[in-house]
């Protein structure tokens, strides 16, 4: 071998992958070139370096969180209990939603879009791909709920029914007010948030609503 | 592509990673996060470096421990679970890329570039803002196209085989070896003095 020893035969070489002649003849050209022999030296600490990387880094601490909620949701709770809570609340919840809603929603888009062609938006917009996986997994326990609601809607006072299906069209209106604004600006933090934030008050508003008092 | 190793670094995980319990193999979330914290800080460390991106990756690791856990009934006792769950890994990231190759073709013009770099990384410059001036294995990693760095990453740092890595990835032995080579070429171009 005269000439110099080609890149891909050194790798070749170096992953031990060469026929016996032809390692043979690399080791004699390398004992007789240096520009060979300082390639080969830079191609093995490459390697050897590159061996020595760690192979373990910890993840994020919050990490396991988001795997358990996907793997395993959690049941909706108190299912079975029917504590005394005042219809009422559940308005007042949902006009809490609401106003609460807007006027994030407008402090955080302030300056960025108009606000009113935002919240009056009616096809649902894409969102960032994070969010919208947690869209999935907040929808598949909304409709849970609203699955143990509609058995139990028989049960309860027809005002009481409405009272329930008005303050979720408020807390629905909260988050597809949030959700459009997200959809202009959806590296927002704070309307990532706040768009959260809805999806866990309407949930909390159908629990609640499941474990109200059934008429007498 | 914003990359930031840490500089912490996790206790080194041993290489063979022990087969699953069978309380493991009933999915019982308890179990599954035993096997979580023990093997997550290898995965996480390959799709670091796989994507070359902390919300990438952790995505990805995201997407290998629940793909995992569906597949759990089915892993066999006796295979490496590490190898497992870095078979995972590779599986998603490519599903990920094709994804984004199909998306990129969807909004626009194709753009300049293949895996392999061909294209986007003229002779004697590589891309990437700090790589001229950091000479930094991980970053010169970080920076290679996507997929000659998986070669890299799973031959050179992970210590897998051509034939462990074609069985992971799907690739041709010559194509994995062209790659692998290329990797090295780059890297030993951004990190000479």
């Amino acid at each position: 071998m005269t000439d110099h020893i080609s890149f891909e035969t050194f790798c070749d070489f170096a992953d031990g992958v060469l026929s016996v002649a032809l390692a043979d003849a690399v080791r004699e050209h390398l004992a007789g070139c240096d520009e060979c022999t300082e390639r080969h030296a830079s191609l093995s600490a490459l390697i050897a370096n590159a061996a020595a990387l760690p192979r373990a880094i910890d993840p994020p601490e919050d990490l396991w969180a988001d795997i358990r909620r996907e793997i395993a949701p959690p049941a909706p709770s108190h299912i079975g209990k029917h504590w005394a809570i005042p219809v009422g609340w559940l308005a007042a919840a949902a006009v809490v939603i609401a106003v609460s809603s807007s006027a994030l929603t407008i402090l955080v888009m302030r300056g960025r879009a108009p606000v009113a062609v935002i919240a009056t938006q009616q096809t649902a917009p894409s969102l960032p791909a994070r969010l919208a996986s947690n869209e999935v997994r907040y929808t598949r326990d909304i409709d849970a709920l609203q699955r143990m609601l509609d058995q139990r809607r028989d049960s309860l006072a027809p005002s009481t029914v409405q009272t329930i299906e008005r303050s979720l069209r408020v807390a629905d209106s909260a988050i597809a007010e949030a959700r459009a604004a997200l959809a202009h600006d959806p590296s927002n933090a704070a309307l990532a948030q706040l768009f959260a934030s809805n999806y866990e008050r309407k949930i909390d508003l159908l629990k609640r609503a499941t474990e109200l008092t059934p008429r007498t | 592509m914003a990359i930031a190793l840490p500089l912490t670094l996790s206790t080194p995980v041993p290489d063979k990673g022990a087969p699953p319990t069978a309380r493991t193999r009933d999915r019982n979330v308890e179990s599954f996060e035993e096997l979580y914290r023990k093997h997550s800080p290898r995965v996480y460390a390959l799709c670091l470096r796989l994507t070359a991106d902390e919300s990438l990756a952790r995505e990805l690791t995201q997407d290998v421990f629940v793909q995992a856990w569906k597949a759990l009934p089915e892993f066999r006792g006796d295979a490496n679970i590490t190898t497992w769950l870095h078979r995972i890994a590779v599986n998603a990231m490519l599903m990920q890329r094709r994804s984004e190759r199909r998306r990129l073709a969807r909004v626009g013009p194709a753009e300049n570039t293949n895996d392999d770099g061909e294209d986007s990384l003229p002779e004697g410059r590589v891309d990437g803002p700090d790589v001229a001036t950091a000479i930094d294995l991980e970053r010169g990693i970080a920076a290679l196209p996507p997929g000659v760095r998986r070669a890299f990453v799973l031959h050179d740092v992970e210590g897998y085989t051509h034939e462990e890595i074609a069985q992971m990835t799907g690739l041709a032995a010559g194509t994995l070896r062209a790659q692998l080579h290329r990797a090295r070429q780059l890297l030993m171009r951004m990190l000479q003095p």
